[in-house]
């Protein structure tokens, strides 16, 4: 694997993490003005599924 | 036979929530949890790191050098994965966990530790709420919406973040397990006693000068004791050890590999050498631009910056100090954070943490900024970004008091 290959590799995977946090700050501020406990369920849904089964 | 264990329940509870014995007890199974959990889970955890190691070698031999095989050796294997080590411990912690709350026991404790906190002003009310918040702050502070008067509401939301949520837990066992091998377990218990201490004292200060109401008494049915069925305990486990696996390969993953761009780039020129290359990235200039706020605790300017990368979530602290601390910064080999972390620099001849400041780092980690989350959750509930503001500074001033005087005062005598 060339150092041009690994470059563009990383390059597309850098931009594939900074897409993810932007939609993840996005989903977060969205549901943070629209309802009530909507904001955790971004960092937190499995925890908060789970107290709603209890 | 309803009859029987309803006995034998009384018989147990005459016990457990003795007014003398109940919490020597309580603290002392606790103790003996965290020991159990640590001295059992030093096995597999020795044969995952081993894999990591094989899997990491193998990368290292097969993936020509460049940029690519680094992020994927040092930012995803050594980074983000460096965390899965930690499942053997995570497993056994929650399923004793788990058997001590399907069991019963941890309502007792609930009513026992209530007792405690109505005598020194804190609301009974809310104290399931704190309980909670060992598991995660966020729901924690979403459940105190069941608490009536508003002082006692906010005097919780505003302790909840000094309750050691399960994402701290793979750094205590990191930093512990590295500076403190034949005392992990006492040390975990020194940490979790000392955030339940620190929010008592908070909510009587709170109490004192924010909102001083009246006590309203606390009201639970307690079950009767039973076995915990299998089933129930290996979904609670999974659940949680679920959500572990989720962070390592979502949030961590990418918090590692976006770090390990920011340690990577700019590319150093040829007579740099891999560490004073790390001090010149861009994640090394702004580690050098907040290190002397934190220098005097006893951070280097790497520690400072897993620090901060846990402001979005503390589980991400571990994987930042494995890219940070990573192989070719001190040459050391080996995916092994605690011979990089303990590597002795020759021209400091010192090593990036010692003991002292290691316990100092995880006092703070314990004490300081809730994670955005958190923060969220404590504005929304309170209805003003204020009281998140208000958290967030009153923890992290907390925090660096607390391992300042741990890391000045120890240095007298270490």
């Amino acid at each position: 694997m060339g150092a041009e290959i690994q470059n563009i590799l990383v390059a597309l995977i850098l931009a594939f993490c900074v897409g993810y946090v932007v939609r993840k700050v996005r989903c977060f501020y969205r549901n943070r003005k629209t309802a009530g406990n909507k904001c955790a369920q971004c960092t937190s849904s499995c925890l908060l599924k789970e107290l709603n089964r209890k | 036979m309803n009859l029987l264990i309803k006995e034998k329940t009384k018989k147990i509870d005459r016990l457990v929530t003795h007014k003398v014995w109940g919490v020597p007890i309580f603290l002392l199974l606790l103790l003996f949890i965290f020991n159990v959990s640590f001295t059992l889970g030093t096995y597999p955890m020795m044969w995952l790191q081993s894999l990591l190691n094989q899997l990491s070698q193998l990368l290292h031999q097969h993936i020509p050098d460049g940029a690519f095989k680094s992020m994927l050796i040092d930012g995803a294997v050594n980074g983000a994965g460096g965390l899965l080590v930690f499942i053997p411990n995570i497993v056994l912690l929650n399923t004793f966990i788990s058997l001590m709350e399907d069991s019963g026991y941890m309502a007792r404790v609930v009513i026992l530790l209530d007792k405690m906190m109505h005598k020194i002003g804190l609301h009974g009310e809310s104290f399931v709420s704190l309980v909670m918040g060992f598991g995660c702050n966020v729901p924690a502070i979403t459940s105190t919406s069941g608490v009536s008067s508003r002082g006692s509401r906010i005097i919780a939301m505003l302790i909840i973040p000094l309750m050691s949520c399960s994402a701290r837990l793979p750094v205590y066992i990191t930093i512990a397990t590295i500076f403190f091998p034949d005392s992990t377990g006492t040390v975990l218990f020194s940490l979790y006693m000392l955030g339940v201490l620190m929010a008592v004292v908070m909510a009587k200060i709170f109490k004192l000068f924010l909102f001083d109401e009246e006590d309203i008494p606390f009201v639970q049915e307690l079950p009767i004791y039973h076995f915990p069925s299998l089933k129930q305990t290996a979904e609670h486990v999974w659940s949680k050890t679920e959500h572990y696996l989720r962070s390592i390969f979502g949030v961590i993953m990418v918090a590692s590999i976006l770090l390990w761009g920011l340690s990577y780039y700019p590319r150093p020129t040829e007579d740099m050498t891999p560490a004073q290359q790390k001090e010149a990235s861009y994640i090394g200039q702004v580690g050098k631009f907040i290190e002397p706020a934190l220098a005097p605790l006893g951070f280097n300017w790497q520690s400072s910056i897993a620090l901060l990368s846990g402001v979005a979530g503390k589980e991400i602290i571990v994987s930042s100090l494995m890219v940070l601390y990573d192989d070719k910064m001190d040459n050391v080999g080996g995916t092994n954070l605690a011979q990089r972390i303990q590597y002795v620099d020759p021209t400091t001849q010192q090593p990036p943490l010692t003991p002292l400041s290691a316990y100092s780092f995880l006092v703070f980690v314990l004490l300081y900024f809730p994670c955005v989350a958190t923060l969220t959750a404590i504005s929304r509930e309170t209805g003003s970004w204020k009281w998140g503001a208000f958290a967030l500074f009153y923890t992290t001033a907390l925090a660096w008091l607390f391992s300042f005087a741990i890391y000045q005062i120890g240095s007298l005598f270490l």
